[in-house]
């Protein structure tokens, strides 16, 4: 072992000995370690252990802090003192594993470190055994970790990203520092390059961030280009990527309902990869439910009407108009029909209804080619290997979004149990629908009985097994629906806040790991993954597609 | 050590944060040889007393043997005496404070030296077995 990395010797003392799952090591003065580095230290039968710093502290021979004031002539604090006082930095560090050395032994040793065992800095290619990152099948980029002396591309392991052994991914932090949705992206854009049997939807819920997926960042340096070469990805934009608009009629903005810039609208809608989604009465009268998804119903009157809408054949064959007609009949004093529901329900579900029915999205049929109409159903249960789904919600209002999620969920599971004509073997193995903003959808506070709630459930329970792959962003875990965020296999934490962490979501990482989440700065997240050992540190390069809406 | 009329205590107690007293200089016989050494020795305040709870913490004794002929025979150079003290006055801080009771009349360094000659030393129980 190179002299060179050494840093320090393990320190077993009677308050706090080596134990099976860790060790302390005093540093040498003037190393700088952080925590989330992995270091190497000799053991018994010339096997190599590593660990990763979870914790650093400096102690003194002071044996209280009164001490310290005194050593500074009681308490002068421009006073310098001739000798230094005795002090050392210590290192906690977390075993991760025992490999033998040119494969003497073949398994591992589970004995405690000894004392004075010389401490080295792991370098690139020890990082990746540690981790045990050596045999990963079907590895996916996941971006670097960067330790005190090196830099070390990882990879998730395919069958715990998106099936079939783990699936799901959720990453958390608070917004305005661009990481989450950059990261998802980042995932999305190696599954894409990596995977060719793969289709993924992408939920746009604000701004334009997510609306030029196909185009090159005219921002990158070649920083970002090494980096994307160093983890083995082309540094390029999104291929096959698909954006559909809400309807609405304004001709300006090519009937697209979206915060994207007339321009850019142009160019998609003239290459032909821009449409505009609507719903009508026929095809979507039984999804009415998912408008309701955030409304409390103790006493499930509003499931009621919606029962009797569907199972009721007066409200067969109608328009969103003449829809809104017939129910404003059960709304009349002493009318006759429905009357084992209220008519104060029948008024509350018409006037929830109305303010969305009335959005432009909900239209009689499909109109004038120029429009671009489409059904989304029909246009995810046609998705193709390698397709990029985008689909704007940004400008609807939150029950309207809800709808469409639930629509967008409900084509891709019907797709997935064969549901649709299509042959098993031209339907992608993996659906990933990645959204932002899950809160929304699957609250820990949402109604038990909200149909988005119970899809987005039926996703990370049994998804996994159908080739459903949820990828989820929110600003705080804690707010999500424990079986929501139980079955992700891939947990990624962004910077968060101090009231987070203390919330019981974070009570099993170490409160170093904790504590640091909440100095992550941009561009950094902390990732969990069935693969690795220990939670990683890691960065990753720049988006490769085009994040702002204007043209530079 | 007595003045004609005061006891060196009196003084001692009145000596200031920096102070010094005179170097006073006396002899030792080393009984075996039969030699004499001639040291030089005086107090310092390394410590303001303001601070301290006994009226002598604080206050250290120096001692310097004699080893040029021109020491001998006139005693000990002021300045160099002045630098001595001065030096010993920087290594008020830090102290030993909370390891050891002497803190307030003992200097860092020397309390290191100490430790580690202790150290090294045989544990109290292998001294005890050897009985």
């Amino acid at each position: 072992m190179s002299e060179k990395n050494l840093i320090g010797k393990v320190s077993a003392t009677e308050r706090q000995p080596t134990t099976v799952d860790e060790f302390h090591f005093w540093i040498q003065d003037d190393t700088l370690v952080k925590p989330f580095d992995i270091v190497k230290v000799k053991h018994y039968r010339q096997s190599i252990t590593y660990g990763v710093i979870e914790d650093i502290w400096h102690t003194t021979d002071s044996p209280g802090h009164i001490g310290s004031y005194v050593s500074s002539d009681f308490g002068d604090v421009a006073s310098e003192p001739q000798t230094l006082r005795l002090g050392v930095s210590i290192a906690k560090c977390k075993v991760l594993s025992n490999h033998p050395q040119n494969g003497i032994e073949s398994e591992q040793i589970y004995m405690p470190i000894q004392d004075g065992s010389p401490v080295y800095f792991a370098h690139e290619s020890e990082i990746i055994e540690a981790l045990g990152l050596k045999y990963i099948n079907n590895p996916i980029p996941a971006g670097f970790i960067e330790t005190s002396n090196a830099s070390v591309p990882i990879h998730f392991n395919r069958d715990f990203l998106i099936g079939p052994e783990g699936a799901h991914l959720n990453i958390s932090g608070i917004s305005g520092l661009a990481t989450k949705t950059s990261y998802a992206m980042f995932l999305l854009q190696a599954l894409q390059q990596k995977q060719n049997d793969i289709a993924i939807i992408i939920l746009n819920v604000k701004g334009t961030d997510l609306l030029r997926l196909d185009e090159a960042n005219p921002k990158l340096q070649s920083q970002d280009q090494h980096e994307y070469k160093k983890s083995g990805l082309e540094c390029k934009p999104f291929e096959q990527v698909t954006y559909f608009y809400p309807y609405q009629n304004n001709e300006d903005k090519f009937y697209s309902h979206t915060y994207l810039s007339k321009e850019v609208l142009e160019q998609q809608h003239r290459s032909n990869c821009a449409f505009n989604y609507i719903y009508t009465y026929e095809n979507d009268r039984e999804n009415l439910d998912l408008l309701f998804s955030n409304i409390d119903d103790p006493n499930q009157t509003m499931e009621s009407i919606l029962n009797e809408i569907v199972e009721n054949p007066e409200f067969d064959g109608l328009t969103w108009e003449s829809f809104l007609s017939a129910i404003k009949e059960y709304t009349q004093k002493g009318h006759s029909k429905g009357k084992e529901i209220s008519i104060a329900s029948w008024r509350k579900f018409t006037r929830l209804i109305r303010k969305s029915i009335n959005n432009n999205i909900f239209q009689g049929s499909k109109g004038a080619s120029r429009k671009k109409h489409c059904y989304l159903k029909e246009k995810i249960q046609n998705i193709q290997n390698s397709d990029i789904f985008v689909i704007d919600i940004a400008k609807l209002d939150e029950q309207i979004q809800c709808f469409v999620f639930g629509d967008i969920v409900k084509a891709v599971y019907e797709l997935k149990l064969g549901e649709t004509e299509r042959k098993e073997e031209s339907i992608p193995k993996q659906v990933i629908i990645f959204v932002d903003e899950l809160n929304k959808y699957a609250a820990a506070s949402a109604p038990k009985n909200s149909p988005i709630l119970n899809a987005i459930l039926e996703i990370s329970e049994r998804g996994r097994s159908m080739g459903v792959i949820l990828f989820s962003a929110e600003q705080f875990k804690s707010d999500i629906h424990d079986r929501a965020k139980g079955n992700c296999s891939t947990h990624v934490y962004g910077r968060t806040n101090a009231i987070e962490i203390s919330k019981p979501d974070y009570r099993f990482i170490p409160k170093v790991f904790t504590n640091m989440m909440t100095r992550l700065s941009k561009g950094e997240l902390i990732i969990e993954h069935p693969i690795f050992r220990t939670l990683l540190k890691i960065k990753f390069p720049f988006p490769a597609y085009h994040q702002n809406q204007e043209k530079d | 050590m007595k003045s004609k009329s005061k006891h060196i205590g009196q003084y001692l107690i009145k000596l200031e944060f920096g102070e010094r007293t005179p170097v006073f200089v006396y002899e030792a016989e080393n009984k075996k040889s039969r030699k004499t050494t001639k040291i030089g020795a005086w107090y310092l305040r390394i410590h303001p007393r303001q601070k301290l709870k006994k009226p002598l913490d604080g206050v250290i004794k120096v001692e310097k043997i004699a080893t040029t002929r021109k020491e001998k025979e006139n005693g000990f150079d002021t300045d160099m005496i002045n630098e001595i003290s001065k030096s010993i006055l920087l290594e008020r801080n830090v102290t030993c404070y909370g390891n050891d009771e002497r803190w307030a009349n003992h200097i860092y360094p020397i309390y290191l030296t100490e430790l580690l000659l202790k150290n090294s030393f045989a544990s109290d129980t292998f001294f005890l077995s050897l009985f």
